[in-house]
């Protein structure tokens, strides 16, 4: 049996009156891919940074590792999760090593340097995101993909065990997006993130959390959660779900838009 | 884009500039000492004992006031810009300037039995309460974005400027010439007395931003991703505003206001050394140290028998490195 890592109860996020979370209650399990999906302004993004803290719970409470996450202190947070978020612009024109560098930070105390063992662990880790002739170009001229894949190095540096990722393969094009998912799969960590494309969802996740408007309508397989119906009622679009004969995976295709939803 | 160079190699190079400009810098000043009297001063003995007075008494802690000026304002210069992410942060960003301005403003201008402190600790005493007003104006805004750093800055900086323009028009004409003078930066007041109240605050300052410069790094990034990094990013800004305070009061206080050193300095470091905090700090320093000593020659020597502010001709080059960058972008 698989042991919860973390675990939400009824949490709850709002800024002023506007509740962006709304009593959202799931769990995730060790080495367990959850995906979160919903349309824009569902909460997806607030609700990971719920989860790493970004964001102070209005209510409710998350656990990691049974215990809860406000009575760890920050270092101790980030030696647990590693975080990719949304794409970044770099100042001053970092450099790629510069980056990856940056992991071992959780790991080291004031008056440590870095050693050779640290030195292999950042060689190792672009070596695995395929980095490694790379590691002295600026990250801002980098493509959007290998950017995805530096981030992935410094979470793999930063030795977590869950990796929570925003949109990450947001801009990507298609052989990127399986690229980036693939690797953060093999990673064998318990992994979480959001994504906007329900066919990369439905292929590279365990379990789905379905959100809209900040509220959780299903967190479950893909195949409980990819219904048709459900797909209609949260996104406004007819759909056909049915199995990816090369995958053996859902697969929804949408049917044209119809303008009368858009004021739906 | 300029490949950076090897740090440890580019250290070596930069210290042999230190030495060299030390060492050169004596040769100049209104007394004809040429090089081969400062040699056989530093190594036998002096030709005249008016030699060892000139060199020892006036020039050397005047060339070592001007390096740890240059490496004061420049190391702080670079702290500013890795800690806000903003290419145009400076030292003299929380009013410091202003508030030093205003203390020297208040303590030149009351009469001799009123004026209980000395031009400089009231100069820092203003610079510190600029920095504690920005303080708590950020504080008030719980840290959360750096846009709020940099405007409260801006804003106390006026405020306090406004203020001394108003005392100085009212006051009296001798003593606001005196204040005004001082404002425009000058490396006259330098004494081993002094020396002695800059070398441990630069030193101690110095050490703490190198002793967090792995968590300032993250800052590079963003504030969300160093705080995921497990970086207090409210708790590093303070130390890093306190830190570069603390050392530009100390050197405002003595030499007046400078500028541009902070502005200027990390952007010609940054491309050849490197963007993280430890390299950029350390080098950032080192050359602004020696771009100083260079500037307080020319200062000394380019109008025979009368010495020229040394913030007028700092802004000169400053404007004038500013404008040719813009040509290049």
């Amino acid at each position: 049996m698989t042991a919860v890592q973390i675990q939400a109860r009824d949490i709850k996020w709002q800024v002023d009156d506007k509740v962006i979370v709304d009593q959202v209650s799931f769990c995730v399990n060790q080495n367990e891919t959850l995906g979160i999906v919903g349309p824009n302004g569902a909460g997806k993004t607030s609700l990971l940074k719920c989860l790493y803290q970004e964001h102070q719970l209005s209510s409710g409470q998350i656990t990691l590792d049974g215990r809860a996450l406000s009575a760890y202190d920050r270092k101790a947070v980030a030696k647990k999760i590693a975080v990719v978020g949304q794409q970044h612009e770099a100042v001053f024109n970092l450099s790629v090593l510069d980056i990856v560098t940056m992991g071992l930070i959780p790991h080291k105390a004031l008056f440590d340097r870095n050693n050779d063992q640290d030195r292999r662990a950042i060689e190792e880790a672009l070596a695995i995101v395929d980095l490694l002739d790379k590691q002295h170009q600026v990250f801002n001229t980098l493509s959007g993909g290998e950017q995805q894949r530096c981030l992935i190095a410094r979470a793999i540096v930063q030795r977590p065990q869950i990796l929570i990722m925003d949109e990450p393969t947001n801009h990507l094009d298609v052989f990127y997006q399986h690229q980036i998912l693939s690797l953060v799969k093999k990673l064998g960590l318990t992994l979480i993130m959001t994504i906007h494309d329900l066919n990369l969802a439905a292929q590279y996740c365990d379990r789905l959390l379905l959100l809209s408007a900040g509220k959780m309508l299903v967190c479950d397989t893909p195949e409980a959660v990819l219904k048709a119906e459900m797909l209609k009622q949260v996104f406004h679009l007819e759909c056909l779900v049915d199995q990816n004969p090369l995958t053996n995976k859902m697969r929804v295709t949408y049917a044209m838009h119809n303008e009368a939803h858009i004021n739906d | 884009m300029i490949k950076p160079l090897r740090f440890y190699p580019s250290l070596f190079v930069l210290l042999s500039l230190v030495l060299c400009s030390v060492l050169a810098s004596m040769g100049f000043g209104t007394a004809e000492l040429d090089f081969a009297n400062v040699w056989q001063c530093l190594t036998d003995q002096c030709q005249r004992p008016i030699y060892q007075t000139i060199l020892i008494d006036i020039r050397f802690p005047r060339i070592l006031m001007g390096f740890l000026a240059g490496f004061a304002l420049a190391a702080a210069g670079a702290l500013m810009q890795n800690v806000t992410r903003n290419p145009l942060a400076d030292p003299y960003l929380f009013g410091i300037v202003a508030g030093a301005g205003l203390g020297a403003t208040i303590s030149g201008l009351l009469p001799e039995s009123m004026q209980a402190f000395s031009l400089p600790l009231a100069a820092f005493l203003g610079a510190l309460f600029a920095v504690l007003i920005v303080a708590m104006v950020i504080m008030n805004n719980n840290w959360r974005r750096v846009e709020h750093l940099l405007l409260a800055g801006v804003a106390v900086s006026f405020l306090l400027s406004a203020i001394t323009s108003f005392i100085l028009y009212f006051g009296e004409a001798f003593a606001s010439n005196r204040v005004i003078f001082w404002m425009m930066g000058s490396l006259a007041r330098a004494d081993y007395q002094a020396l002695m109240w800059i070398i441990p605050v630069i030193l101690v300052c110095t050490l703490l931003a190198l002793l967090f410069s792995r968590q300032l790094d993250a800052l590079l990034l963003s504030d969300e991703s160093a705080r995921t990094l497990g970086v207090n990013v409210a708790k590093l800004r303070l130390m890093s505003l306190i830190i570069c305070a603390a050392m530009t009061a100390v050197i405002v206080s003595y030499c007046g206001g400078i500028g541009f050193v902070g502005l200027m300095i990390p952007h010609i470091v940054r491309p050849f050394i490197g963007k993280t905090t430890a390299k950029l700090l350390i080098c950032s320093g080192i050359v602004g140290g020696c771009f100083l000593i260079w500037v307080d020659v020319v200062a000394r020597t380019i109008v025979p028998g009368q010495e020229i502010p040394i913030g007028v001709i700092t802004s000169v080059i400053g404007s004038l490195f500013f404008l040719f960058i813009m040509r290049r972008m």
